[in-house]
């Protein structure tokens, strides 16, 4: 109906216009007026119509009319909400959106819209990519690659897996097992037995703290032994060891008596082991002087009085450990230890004759032990107590036998080794009578000499000794011979002193036998000719008058026995008097003892040093000088050269045989000035050279290589040797590893995300979502 | 009692062998060993000159096929098998420890134009002039004529075809890009950008959905996959032959190209390559990166083949024999070890990479002396007379006089373009880098 009425009115305003502005207000007027009169007609129902227009001058198309603005207000249309209503409001709103859309564009061309996919993708996937940036990097910066990258990583598998997984097959790994399960060993973990862990738990503060204090005292203490026991066992004193030692000997004695005393039994089995002890060493043969240390000591001992000491003491402790014991005297005597043995029971025990055909008893007929002996003759010493004073004494005595003593026994013991090869008897060679019966005053300063040689116990040098030798002539054989006999007689003769109480021991010599000794005697003489006569005769007196001197005591003695009485005994010897007298002779040997004379040879003969050897093979070339001259060559080189700018003739007379004028010369010879100093002035051993050395020049980079920016860096790198001549292996094989190395016969795949070693993996994962943490991405370049 | 004993690694005194030298305690005081430098040096020089006295890097050549070898593919299984296809249709499977033809198969009519090996090794696809893909089976059949597994007949000739690296689906290219199941007969998708010949197309190693392409009118396409839409082409100036990707870094690619080199590219900034390489005198026909990643070989119609560090523009080796004519295809071996290359006079030529390189099992102290060598040669590879021997090479005349004449040219153009620049206002004559010089454009 209101659309009825617009139309009316519509068509009205379209007359209107016809008519003007007047015409038009009239008209509405009019219309107005029409429209009254017909609503009165209509009565009540089109009064209604009029009623529901709006306030409002303007007409809009949509249905809403703004008619009646001029109308009154009805009181009626007051009731109703002062809010428009709901629906009408939404059509509102949609009508404000409706006018304020612009036109839809234009779709895109189909080539523009695939070149933005296409950017899009570019983007995405070049951000997908950009992930591997940081291990290219990586890769490309790393000194060692290893390809292929897939290295298999050993897996630690935990313990109890490990021990679960193993399964004891050999009897012996069974048995162990065993062992362990039965103990409850822990195999797992917490490595405590549940005893251990049960004390754990039950100890209480108190008793944890006391314990500990106890541990802690008892590590001091272990400690403080150690330490002790680290510092005895470093004592090098001989002295020391020997009382530590003796010490223990003697604890080890009271022991065993004390064990007699209390049980005679153990005694006797405790006896049986030491016979078992010694059993033992005699099967072993140890202790002889076959093992290597003994032959070495052996070849020593020649010069090393020391060395000899020390074989003695070995062979001593052989003997001393192949000792039988006497057991079946056990009330006898309570020193049945084995090492008194040897000296009380063994020795006398030996017949002269034995010992002389047995070597092994040879080994130490030596002095001490017959001083003993005779202590032990002399006195009545069977107690304990003595006895072990006596050992004690021995040893100091021991120490006190000088090396000469030494070496006697050792030249005694040769002796009767010779004897023994010889087969000749001891007495035979024992006359020098024929020497002796020579007239001691035909030659006194070569008698002179061999006596200081012989009592001065050979303290003469060997040049001496030559001098003296070798002023006797071929020619006179006969006097050497003679010196030596007087020598040899008069040694004798001292040694006949001390021992003048056992005279009696003395055997028939036969005459026969000191012509024998002659005839060696010449033979030593005359082979003592050429060059070495000096030495050789020397070396030979020397080996024959200790065995001339053991020898000949029968003949001296009978000779002698006229004076013996008239001569006063210088010494006399109380003590020695029951000493054998071939004891005595071998004791008192010592002054025979002589230099050690090879060892002077061998000074001669290393004389020539290296240092000669080398200036004779290069006698010709003097190297020094020469090097002087090429230094001086250099220098003058070196040295600046004035210019010669004269030019004869002009500004004078020139020609044949005129010189130009000093005053031009003056003018014109340009000095340059001196040189520098040389860098090598104080050095006299060395010519430095400045020059660039074209040669050298050749081999050297021009200019500086690419990587390197400053040219100490490319020094830097060439400077550091990389070979094993200069490095350890370690570093040598840390320098020279390789670059790349590769598995021959194993495929390397190409790179993926499992071979990225795990430090490096987050970033291959969260590159694809790169701006979830901006602060941290925006740290990494590239990404 | 606690007991100290002394004890000892056996390797510090124990010998190898007993032929061999006792082992000596050394004492390093440097005054003891004086002239390291010099020494060094000289040592270096031999191991240089050793070097190239034993530079034998010919092992032998696969011959059998009737025509040019034009394409191969190795096995990724199997080390010792190499597959080749030739112009004649053939197609043949090697063993390379016997040198020997094991298998032969007349797999198309006219050329085979691509050759792939499925990432399992069980079978492998050809395609040929005949515009079929074919796929076989790796084995041979015990009886009876050889079949294929499949083949797909398309409407055009297929040039290439690369397989993916994980999933069971392929890409062929001629017209355009077709990515294939290998269970259907018709493409997944086709990818196309403009319309030309596409000559080759590689799957990415690592990202495996990227593809990368090259066609004749001398461009470089990317494509994505997983988006089924290329991603962006470059414009060289001449026309990319292939290309291959760095199977060690995701984003580098190398393209072979018929000016002569070699470009790598990243593949995120295409604008200008990373690295041009330059050294052969004629087209480069083929590229296949070593499975390390750090070196390139190429194949080039220059009759020779050279082995490019990816980091340097000059190659480090270039291999030739008389006889060997137009290299068209080459394959660096999955170990790392071998290079072989088939070329168009029948024959595939199996090189050392490392040309004085022992083969066998080397004895330890044959390694430590191996490596200290190396790096010798490394440390004084700047002297002069060192780089001189290190670098020299024998070339045929045709390589040697071309190279000459090439030189001569690149100094004509370079002298030609100074003078413009000096004679013109500054500025107009920009400078333009080598690398800048051969791209012509990059379409978004």
């Amino acid at each position: 109906m209101s659309e009825e009425w617009l139309g009316t009115e519509a068509a009205a305003g379209e007359s209107g216009d016809e008519d003007g502005d007047e015409g038009q207000e009239d008209g509405e007027r009019r219309h107005r007026q029409l429209l009254e009169a017909v609503s009165a007609l209509s009565g009540r129902k089109r009064r209604r119509l009029a009623e529901r227009t709006e306030a409002s001058v303007q007409v809009s198309e949509f249905n809403v009319s703004t008619k009646g603005a001029g109308e009154k207000l009805v009181l009626a249309e007051l009731l109703q909400p002062i809010r428009p209503k709901s629906a009408l409001s939404r059509v509102k709103n949609e009508l404000t959106r409706v006018k304020q859309k612009a036109a839809v564009e234009l779709p895109l061309s189909k080539e523009e819209a695939k070149r933005v996919v296409r950017e899009a993708a570019y983007v995405t996937t070049s951000k997908d990519v950009g992930k591997w940036q940081q291990i290219v990097l990586q890769n490309r910066r790393a000194e060692q690659l290893v390809f292929p990258l897939k290295q298999d990583v050993a897996a630690v598998v935990p313990l109890e897996q490990a021990a679960s997984a193993w399964k004891a097959r050999t009897p012996l790994e069974q048995e162990i097992f065993g062992l362990l399960h039965k103990t409850k060993q822990p195999i797992t973990d917490p490595l405590l037995t549940p005893e251990e862990a049960a004390s754990l738990q039950a100890m209480s503060l108190e008793e944890a703290r006391q314990r500990r204090a106890e541990l802690q005292k008892a590590r001091v203490v272990q400690s403080y032994y150690e330490a002790k026991a680290r510092r005895e066992k470093k004592i090098k004193s001989k002295k020391y060891h020997r009382v530590l030692k003796k010490s223990k000997r003697r604890k080890a004695l009271k022991e065993f008596e004390l064990l007699q005393k209390s049980d005679p039994e153990a005694a006797l089995t405790r006896l049986e082991e030491l016979e078992q002890l010694r059993m033992q060493e005699r099967m072993s043969l140890k202790h002889q002087s076959k093992g290597k240390w003994a032959r070495s000591r052996a070849i020593i001992a020649k010069y090393d009085l020391e060395a000899r000491k020390a074989m003695q003491e070995q062979l001593a402790k052989n003997k001393e450990l192949m000792q039988k014991v006497r057991v079946e005297l056990p009330e006898e005597k309570p020193h049945g230890m084995p090492e008194e043995d040897l000296t009380s029971v063994t020795v006398p025990t030996i017949p002269m004759d034995a010992s002389r055909a047995n070597p092994w008893l040879l080994g130490k007929p030596s002095s001490p032990a017959k001083e003993l002996e005779a202590q032990e003759g002399q006195g009545d010493v069977s107690e304990p107590g003595a006895a072990e004073s006596k050992e004690e004494m021995e040893e100091e005595e021991e120490e006190e036998m000088s090396e000469e003593e030494a070496l006697l026994q050792d030249f005694t013991q040769k002796r009767h080794m010779r004897r023994q090869q010889a087969g000749i008897p001891a007495g035979q060679d024992a006359d020098v009578t024929g020497a002796v019966s020579e007239p001691p005053g035909a030659i006194p300063i070569p008698l002179i000499c061999a006596e200081a040689e012989v009592s001065g116990g050979m303290e003469l040098p060997a040049g001496a000794q030559e001098e003296v030798l070798l002023s006797q002539q071929l020619g006179r054989a006969q006097t050497m011979e003679d010196v030596e006999a007087l020598a040899s007689e008069e040694h004798v003769e001292e040694l006949e002193q001390p021992a003048a109480g056992g005279r009696e021991v003395g055997v028939q010599q036969p005459v026969a036998a000191g012509a024998k000794a002659r005839a060696w005697q010449q033979r030593a003489a005359g082979a003592g000719t050429g060059a070495e006569q000096p030495v050789a005769a020397a070396a030979e007196a020397r080996e024959g008058q200790p065995a001339a001197a053991g020898g000949e005591k029968g003949a001296q003695r009978q000779q002698e026995e006229g004076r013996a009485g008239a001569r006063p005994a210088r010494k006399p010897a109380a003590q020695k008097q029951l000493i054998s007298l071939q004891a005595v002779l071998e004791g008192r040997a010592q002054e025979v003892q002589c230099p050690s004379l090879p060892v002077l040879l061998e000074e001669e003969e290393g004389g020539i040093d290296q240092r000669g050897v080398i200036t004779e093979a290069f006698a010709g070339d003097d190297v020094v000088a020469d090097f002087r001259r090429e230094k001086r060559k250099a220098e003058q080189d070196a040295k600046p050269q004035p210019v010669n700018l004269v030019l004869p003739g002009w500004g004078e007379w020139g020609g044949s045989g005129l010189k130009p004028s000093a005053k031009k010369i003056k003018r014109f010879l340009l000095k340059p000035p001196p040189a520098p100093p040389r860098k090598d002035q104080h050095l006299p051993h060395v010519i430095m050279s400045e020059k660039r050395n074209i040669y050298a020049a050749a081999h050297q980079v021009s200019e500086l290589p690419f990587p390197f920016e400053r040219h100490q860096q490319f020094e830097q790198s060439i400077r550091t040797p990389v070979g094993a001549t200069w490095n350890t292996q370690r570093a040598f094989q840390k320098l020279t590893a390789p670059r790349v190395i590769t598995r021959s016969g194993h495929i390397i795949p190409p790179i993926s995300a499992e071979d990225v070693p795990a430090a490096a993996r987050p970033a291959l994962e969260l590159a694809p979502e790169p701006r979830v943490q901006p602060g941290q991405r925006r740290g990494r370049a590239g990404l | 009692m606690r007991v100290k004993v002394l004890s000892r690694n056996p390797d510090d005194y124990v010998r190898e062998t007993k032929l061999d030298l006792q082992r000596v305690p050394r004492n390093y005081d440097p005054a003891l060993h004086p002239f390291e430098v010099p020494r060094e040096y000289i040592r270096a020089l031999n191991a240089t000159k050793l070097e190239r006295v034993f530079a034998k890097p010919f092992l032998g050549s696969l011959d059998g096929h009737r025509d040019g070898v034009n394409c191969m593919a190795k096995h990724p299984k199997s080390l010792s098998t190499v597959l080749s296809g030739a112009c004649d249709g053939e197609v043949k499977v090697w063993n390379l420890t016997k040198r020997q033809c094991i298998r032969t198969i007349q797999a198309h009519e006219g050329f085979v134009r691509g050759i792939c090996a499925r990432f399992c090794g069980t079978s492998f696809f050809t395609v040929g002039d005949d515009k079929t893909v074919k796929q076989w089976k790796m084995e041979s059949p015990e009886y009876g004529e050889e079949e294929p597994i499949h083949t797909i007949l398309g409407k055009t000739v297929y040039t290439g075809i690369d397989h993916h690296w994980k999933e069971a689906v392929f890409a062929t290219c001629g017209q355009q890009v077709d990515i294939w199941d290998e269970q259907r007969t018709s493409p997944m998708c086709s990818l196309t950008w403009g319309f030309d010949s596409i000559s080759s197309v590689k799957f990415n190693p690592i990202e495996t959905y990227l593809l990368g392409s090259c066609a004749s009118d001398r461009n470089i396409v990317l494509y994505d996959m997983r988006k089924s839409t290329p991603l962006k082409k470059v414009i060289l100036n001449m026309r990319t032959n292939t290309l291959c990707w760095n199977p060690m870094e995701a984003f580098i690619f190398t393209a072979a190209n018929e000016d002569y080199n070699l470009y790598t590219f990243d593949m995120r900034f295409l604008e200008s390559p990373v690295m041009v390489h330059m050294d052969h005198v004629s087209a480069v026909l083929d590229v296949d990166y070593s499975p390390t990643g750090k070196e390139f070989v190429s194949a080039s119609f220059d009759k020779s083949i050279r082995i490019f560090p990816v980091d340097k523009g000059r190659s480090r080796e270039v291999y030739h024999t008389k006889r060997m004519q137009h290299v068209i295809t080459v394959k660096w071996t999955s170990d790392n070890k071998y290079i072989l290359c088939g070329s168009d006079e029948m024959n595939i030529r199996l090189w050392k990479a490392n040309a004085s390189e022992k083969l066998g099992v080397l004895a330890p102290r044959e390694k430590a002396a191996m490596n200290y060598n190396q790096k010798l040669k490394e440390k004084f590879q700047y002297h002069p007379k060192i780089r001189r021997i290190a670098q020299h090479r024998h070339l045929p005349k045709s390589i040697y006089c071309q190279i000459k004449e090439q030189r001569i040219m690149r100094e004509a153009r370079r002298r030609k373009e100074l003078n413009r620049r000096k004679h013109s206002k500054p500025g107009s004559v920009p400078l333009v880098s080598e690398k800048k010089k051969h791209i012509v454009a990059v379409v978004k």
